[in-house]
């Protein structure tokens, strides 16, 4: 069984020769179509986490910079800057890998996701100042935030946003 | 949804459908919210980045 404190990394913006020499396969559709064209799109900055020894993709995801908007009175909006983690997707292979041969081993996928919110961190410290992460998890991925300190907007928030956000649940993290 | 909620830490870590229509918080519960960042997480907590970030080279920062 392979460990991911054996593993190899690199972290690279995601390029289209990337997109060219590797293939990604989370096993969502709508994630690796999100990977073939994310040159497509510039509202967000595209990352993988590479596996030097395999040359697989281990995870994709990408950042953009967002707001949490809060009534005031007098219907004024406070806007609260924010980071968006809007994708974060670990490809087949790696999914469920433990770190450690320790039966209470962490999962690779914490690991990666705390190198993220760290970079979170160096982005907002050195470059834009934002408190917030949000994030729109899918409902099987609620207990994983929930679990790495993220709450649940939706007893505070409006019920009307909701409708928007369907299937995903919208979640915050205080930096 | 809440079923799904119920059921763990998935294999498959992901999250689909990147959103832009936003949240807005009630203004009911407005003080709670913004009063939220004497609750600080802070870098600190990332105790895995300090125990595996060896494991990872930044080649983002090679520009």
């Amino acid at each position: 069984m392979q460990y991911g404190s054996d593993l190899s990394l690199s972290l690279e913006n995601l390029s289209k020769k990337i997109i060219d020499q590797y293939e990604f396969n989370c096993g969502n559709e709508y994630i690796n179509s999100c990977y073939s064209k994310s040159m497509d799109n510039i509202e967000t900055a595209d990352f993988v986490f590479i596996d030097t020894n395999k040359n697989d993709i281990v995870a994709y995801f990408s950042l953009t910079c967002s707001a949490i908007m809060v009534e005031m009175e007098k219907s004024a909006i406070n806007l609260v800057p924010a980071v968006e983690i809007s994708i974060f997707a670990l490809a087949v292979d790696y999914q469920g890998m433990p770190m450690t041969d320790k039966r209470t081993s962490s999962k690779l996928s914490k690991f990666l996701f705390e190198m993220i919110i760290n970079r979170v961190y160096d982005f907002t410290e050195e470059y834009c100042g934002a408190g917030r992460v949000v994030l729109y998890s899918v409902p099987k991925a609620y207990n994983f935030y929930k679990k790495f300190g993220f709450s649940d907007f939706s007893s505070i928030m409006r019920g009307d946003a909701s409708t928007a956000l369907k299937d995903c649940i919208p979640m915050y993290y205080i930096l | 949804m809440c079923n799904e909620k119920e059921k763990g830490v998935p294999n498959m870590t992901l999250l689909a459908k990147p959103c832009r229509s936003g949240v807005i918080v009630r203004e009911d519960k407005a003080d709670e919210f913004l009063n939220l960042k004497n609750m600080k997480n802070g870098r600190k907590s990332l105790h895995m980045v300090k125990k595996f970030g060896h494991i990872v080279t930044d080649k983002t920062k090679e520009k």
